[in-house]
C-alpha cells in the first residue's frame, strides 16, 4: 500500500469517493479538491488517473507521500 | 457479434459549424495522410465532430466503437474485420478464418494476413476507431502501428481517443503523415460560443456573459451543452442569474449542471436515468424491467427530443447508451446495493433474452457467481471456438477459486486458455490441479478436453506417455467438439512418428487433417497436411507427398487464387521433394519462398530445420558455397541451443557434413569425436541423420568397419519403420562402404535395391551427392529399370543435355577449370583469381570429383565432352 495525494481542478462531490478507489476527497479553497489516501498499488492508481481522465477533469498534480 | 458496435453514428445537427476543424480533416484527406488522430479529454465534442464531417465528404466510411472488452485482440480483430466488411464484403475474409485458430497460430501470422488484405481494398475509405484510449493491449498496438507503417493506399484512419495512443506519434508528425485535433482546437471561442447559446438555448447572450462561462468551463463543449440545456427558454434576468451563481462557484460542472438538468425532470425519469446508465447499453423492454413499469418507450423519445445525452447505438432506434459523461454522474445517483440490484436483473434480462454473454458480465459485476458459472458453461464452447481466450480467462479469473477448480468443464477451459496465451508453465500446473478434479465428475466430454491439453503438452516435453494420453482422450472426446479431437489425432500421430512405424503415423495424421477440414479448421487442417508430407518424405512415397503440396497450394488459395500465406509453409516440403528429384533451382526458389513465409507468420524454425539444412544443401550443389554456409550460420544464431538441443545437435551434424563435402575430413572428425553422438547410443528418428554424418565421415576416413556396424543399425531402423526416403541414403552410402571391405556382391545388391526404390519414386539426388564412386558401382547394378538407371550414370550426362546435372559446377569451379584447360598451374591460378593455393587446390578437387576423373587432363577432356568448356581449336 502506499499513500497518495491528488490534486485535481474544480470541487467534486464527496458522494463520489466510491469513484476513486475510497480516498478521501477535501475541498481546497481555490478551487482545487484534494483526493488522498492508500492506493493498492500502481495498477490503482492508474485507473483512479484514468477515472479523472474520463470525467474530464484536469490533474494539477500527483505525489506520493512517504 | 454486437452490430451496434459497427454502426456509424447518426451526425448531430450542429449547433455550430465548426469550419476550421471540418477543414483539417478535409485538408488530411487531400494531401492523402494515412491517419488522422483526434485526441482530447472527454465531452470536447469529438465524435460530433466527426459524424457532421461524414456528412460532407463523399468517400466509403467503416465506424468501430471500442470497449474495454477489446482488449482480447481476437475479439478486436473480429471487430475490426466485421468493420472492414461494412465497406467491401470480401475485405478481412482469410483473416477472419484465422481467427477462430488463433490460439494455435503465431498472432503475427494474423496480422500479415489481415494486412494484406486491406493492402488489396478496392476502394478508398475512411476507418474511425472510437475510444480507442480502453486499448491496452500491445499486440493490438502493435498491429495498428503495422497497418500504419505500410501505409495501404486506400485506407485513411481515424482515432478517436481520450489519451495519446502507444503509437510512434513523433514520427507520423515529423513525416507530416497525421491530422491532429486536440483538446486546444476543440475547444469552443468565444464566437463559437456565442453562437452556441444562440441555437442551442434560444437565448442571446451578452459579451461578458459568454466571457464569463469561457472562464468557468474553458470551452468545454460538454459543460457549454449542459449549461445551454439548463437555461432553454429561460428569460434573460434568469439567465444572469444562473450564469452568475455557475461561475461563481467551483464545483465540478457536471455534477453542478446535471443538478440543475435533472431537476427539471419528472421523478419517473430520473429513476429511468439512474437505473438504465448502470449497463452499457439498454433498449425500451430492458428499461422496463428494471423500472417496473412499461413506459420506457415514451421515456426514451422523451429523452432524445430534449436532447438529454441519449446516444442510439443502431439505425432502428432499438438499443441506446448515455454519453459517459453523463452516464458515470447518473450512477452516483444509485447506492452501491441498488446497482448491483440493478446489475442482477439486467443479468437475468440478457441469459433470457439471447445475450448470454451480457448476462455473464453483469451476473459477475452483481457477484451472483454460481449464475455467472452456469451461463460460462453454456457458453464457453462457443468463446472458445471464436478464439477469444482473453475474454474467457477474464471471466473464469473473475468466479471464485474453488467454482471453477470444482468443475472439469470450466477448469478445462481455464487450463486451455491459460496454455493458448501463451501461459504454458501455468496451465501445466494447473493441470496438476485439476487432476484431482477428475474424481468428481465424471463427463467424458469435459474429460476428454482436459486429456487433450496433457496429450499436447505431453507432445511438447516429448514425454513417452503421450501416446496413452491422446488415445484415451479420443476415446472420451468421441466425434464431439473437432478442435480437440485434432489436437488428439496431431498428438498421437507425432507420438507415433517417434515410437512407432510411420504408416500408423501417417494415417493419424490424415484423420486430424479430414475432421479439421470438415470441421473448417484451416491452420489445424493445414498443420496436419504439412506433417503428412514431411512423413511422407521420410517415408519415401515422394510422388504421393508432391501431390499432396500440389493439391493444398491449389485448394487454399485467397479470392485471387493466389496461395493463402499459411499454405506457403507447404512449398517447404515441395522444395525438398523437388531437391531429391535434383530439380535444383526449382526446389532452392520454393524453400527460400517457404522460409519467408515461416518467418513472415513468425516460425523461425519450423520442421526443426531441415527447410534450412535442404536449402543449403540445394545452395551446394549449385555450387554456391557461400550462401550455404552463410545460411547454416543464419540458422543457428536463430536456435537457442539450450532451448532446443535436438535442433541444435542437427545444425552441428549438419556443419561437420558440410565440412566433410569441402574435403576438410579432420573437421568433420573432430566432431565425430566430440559433440557428434556416441555411435553406441540408440537410433531415434532425430539422431538419424547425424548418424548418417558420421557414417559418412567414418568411410571417408577409412574407417569402414566402425562405419557398417553403424550402417547395418541404420538399415534395420529404417526398414522397421518404413522410412524408405531415408533407407535410399542408407543404401548407397552402405554400397560404398562394403564395396571398400572388399564384400562387392553385396554391395551390389545394396545399390539395386537403391536404385529401384529411387526409380520408382523419381529420387535422383542421393546417387550424385555421396560421392563420384557411386557411379562406378552403378555400372554394376542391374536395374528393372535401365532407362533411370542410364539417366543416374554420370558418362551419360552428355547424352542428357540441359540435365540438371549440369548445375553441379559452379560458375567459380568453371573459371577454375578454364584455367587449367589453358594450361595454368594452381598457384598461377591462385593470383589470377585472388584466392589462396588451399582454396584452389579444393576447388580442384571437387572438380575432380565431380567429373569422376583423377587428373588435370583427364578432367579437361571429360569437360569438353559434357559441354563444359569449348573444346581447343584443332
Amino acid at each position: 500500500m502506499e499513500r497518495y495525494e491528488i490534486i485535481i481542478k474544480g470541487h467534486i462531490d464527496q458522494r463520489r469517493e466510491d469513484w476513486f478507489a475510497g480516498l478521501e476527497i477535501t475541498l481546497l479553497s481555490g478551487g482545487e479538491s484534494r483526493l488522498a489516501g492508500e492506493v493498492a498499488d500502481q495498477a490503482a492508481l492508474h485507473g483512479i488517473l484514468n477515472r479523472i481522465r474520463d470525467m474530464g477533469l484536469q490533474l494539477s498534480s500527483v505525489k506520493r507521500q512517504d | 457479434m454486437l452490430r451496434t458496435k459497427t454502426h456509424v453514428p447518426k451526425s448531430r445537427p450542429d449547433l455550430v459549424r465548426r469550419t476550421r476543424l471540418l477543414d483539417r480533416l478535409d485538408e488530411g484527406l487531400l494531401m492523402d495522410k494515412p491517419f488522422t488522430l483526434i485526441s482530447a479529454p472527454a465531452g470536447y465534442g469529438k465524435t460530433t465532430l466527426v459524424t457532421n464531417w461524414f456528412e460532407r465528404i463523399h468517400r466509403a466510411k467503416a465506424w468501430l466503437s471500442l470497449d474495454e472488452h477489446d482488449n482480447d485482440p481476437v475479439r478486436f480483430f473480429s471487430y475490426l474485420i466485421a468493420t472492414l466488411q461494412t465497406v467491401d464484403l470480401t475485405m478481412g475474409k482469410e483473416s477472419a478464418k484465422l481467427l477462430s485458430e488463433s490460439g494455435m497460430i503465431p498472432a503475427q501470422a494474423l496480422v500479415v494476413t489481415l494486412l494484406n488484405e486491406i493492402l488489396k481494398a478496392p476502394k478508398p475509405f475512411i476507418l474511425v476507431l472510437d475510444d480507442f484510449h480502453v486499448i491496452k493491449n500491445e499486440s493490438i498496438f502493435r498491429a495498428v502501428q503495422a497497418i500504419l507503417d505500410h501505409h495501404p493506399p486506400f485506407l485513411h484512419l481515424l482515432m478517436i481517443t481520450r489519451e495519446d495512443p502507444a503509437l510512434s506519434l513523433p514520427r507520423f508528425r515529423v513525416r507530416n503523415q497525421m491530422t491532429e485535433i486536440r483538446m486546444e482546437d476543440l475547444r469552443f471561442d468565444l464566437v463559437e460560443m456565442g453562437a452556441f447559446f444562440s441555437t442551442a438555448a434560444g437565448v442571446k447572450l451578452k459579451d461578458e456573459e459568454v466571457a464569463a462561462l469561457e472562464v468557468r468551463t474553458e470551452g468545454w463543449v460538454a459543460g457549454l451543452q449542459l449549461a445551454a440545456l439548463s437555461i432553454k427558454g429561460w428569460a434573460s434576468e434568469q439567465v444572469s442569474e444562473f450564469i452568475k451563481a455557475f461561475s461563481g462557484n467551483h464545483r465540478y460542472i457536471i455534477d453542478y449542471l446535471m443538478e440543475e438538468v435533472i431537476n427539471r425532470t419528472t421523478p419517473e425519469i430520473r429513476v429511468f436515468l439512474a437505473r438504465t446508465a448502470v449497463l452499457d447499453r439498454f433498449n425500451a423492454e430492458l428499461g422496463d424491467e428494471l423500472t417496473g413499469e412499461s413506459n420506457s418507450k415514451k421515456i426514451i423519445a422523451r429523452l432524445e427530443q430534449a436532447n438529454l445525452f441519449l446516444i442510439p447505438l443502431d439505425s432502428e432506434c432499438r438499443w441506446y447508451r448515455y454519453h459517459h459523461l453523463f452516464a458515470q454522474f447518473l450512477r452516483t445517483e444509485l447506492t452501491k446495493s441498488e446497482q448491483i440490484h440493478v446489475q442482477q436483473r439486467a443479468a437475468l434480462w440478457f441469459a433470457d433474452n439471447g445475450l448470454p454473454e451480457e448476462g455473464i458480465k453483469y451476473a459477475l459485476a452483481a457477484g451472483v457467481f454460481d449464475f455467472a458459472g452456469d451461463l460460462l458453461k453454456t457458453q464457453a464452447p462457443r468463446v472458445f471456438q471464436r478464439g477469444e481466450m482473453v475474454t474467457l480467462l477474464d471471466w473464469l479469473n473473475l468466479l471464485p477459486v474453488e467454482l471453477v477448480d470444482g468443475s472439469v468443464e470450466l477448469a478445462g477451459y481455464k487450463a486451455w486458455s491459460l496454455f493458448l496465451l501463451g501461459k504454458s508453465e501455468e496451465a501445466v500446473h494447473y493441470l496438476q490441479r485439476t487432476d484431482e478434479i477428475k474424481a468428481k465428475n465424471s463427463d467424458p466430454l469435459a474429460e476428454g478436453r482436459l486429456l487433450a491439453l496433457r496429450g499436447w503438452i505431453a507432445n511438447y516435453r516429448e514425454d513417452p506417455r503421450t501416446k496413452e494420453i491422446a488415445l484415451l482422450a479420443i476415446e472420451r472426446l468421441g466425434d464431439q467438439d473437432p478442435f480437440f479431437r485434432e489436437v488428439s489425432l496431431m498428438s498421437l500421430g507425432h507420438a507415433q512418428r517417434k515410437n512407432d512405424s510411420m504408416p500408423e503415423s501417417t494415417a493419424t495424421l490424415y484423420k486430424a487433417y479430414d475432421t479439421a477440414r470438415t470441421a473448417g479448421h484451416m491452420f489445424t487442417s493445414l498443420g496436419a497436411l504439412l506433417d503428412i508430407t514431411m512423413n511422407l518424405v521420410i517415408q519415401g512415397r515422394r510422388r504421393e507427398s508432391m501431390g499432396l503440396c500440389h493439391y493444398a497450394l491449389e485448394q487454399y488459395v485467397d479470392s485471387q487464387g493466389k496461395p493463402l500465406l499459411m499454405a506457403e509453409l507447404l512449398y517447404i516440403p515441395l522444395g525438398i521433394l523437388l531437391y531429391e528429384g535434383n530439380d535444383l533451382k526449382q526446389s532452392r526458389d520454393y524453400l527460400e519462398q517457404g522460409i519467408r513465409a515461416s518467418h513472415s507468420i513468425g516460425l523461425n524454425r519450423i520442421l526443426g530445420g531441415d527447410a534450412e539444412q535442404t536449402l543449403a544443401l540445394v545452395y551446394w550443389a549449385l555450387g554456391d558455397f557461400q550462401s550455404a554456409w552463410d545460411l547454416l550460420e543464419k540458422a543457428k544464431a536463430n536456435t537457442d541451443a539450450k532451448a532446443f538441443p535436438i535442433i541444435w545437435d542437427r545444425y552441428k551434424a549438419f556443419e561437420a557434413y558440410l565440412l566433410l563435402n569441402q574435403g576438410d575430413l579432420s573437421g568433420a572428425l573432430a566432431w565425430v569425436e566430440s559433440l557428434g553422438p556416441k555411435p553406441v547410443d540408440s537410433i531415434t528418428s532425430f539422431k538419424e541423420i547425424p548418424y548418417m554424418v558420421i557414417a559418412r565421415t567414418l568411410y571417408r576416413a577409412g574407417r569402414y568397419d566402425q562405419a557398417w556396424e553403424l550402417l547395418k543399425r541404420l538399415r534395420q531402423f529404417d526398414r522397421e519403420r518404413e522410412r524408405y526416403g531415408r533407407l535410399v541414403y542408407v543404401n548407397i552410402v552402405s554400397a560404398l562402404v562394403l564395396q571398400a571391405l572388399g564384400r562387392r556382391e553385396e554391395a551390389i545388391r545394396s545399390m539395386e535395391e537403391a536404385v529401384n526404390f529411387a526409380s520408382a519414386e523419381g529420387y535422383v539426388r542421393p546417387f550424385l551427392s555421396e560421392g563420384s564412386e557411386v557411379g562406378e558401382l552403378l555400372l554394376a547394378v542391374k536395374a528393372s529399370n535401365p532407362e533411370f538407371l542410364k539417366m543416374l550414370h554420370p558418362p551419360s550426362i552428355s547424352s542428357l543435355p540441359n540435365s540438371g546435372t549440369i548445375e553441379t559446377l559452379s560458375l567459380r569451379e568453371l573459371e577454375v577449370l578454364s584455367l587449367v584447360a589453358a594450361g595454368l598451374s594452381n598457384e598461377e591460378i591462385g593470383t589470377k583469381l585472388f584466392i589462396s593455393l588451399g582454396t584452389v587446390k579444393w576447388h580442384v578437387r571437387n572438380i575432380f570429383g565431380k567429373l569422376d576423373v583423377g587428373n588435370r587432363t583427364q578432367a579437361v577432356v571429360r569437360a569438353q565432352q559434357l559441354g563444359f568448356l569449348k573444346k581447343s581449336g584443332p
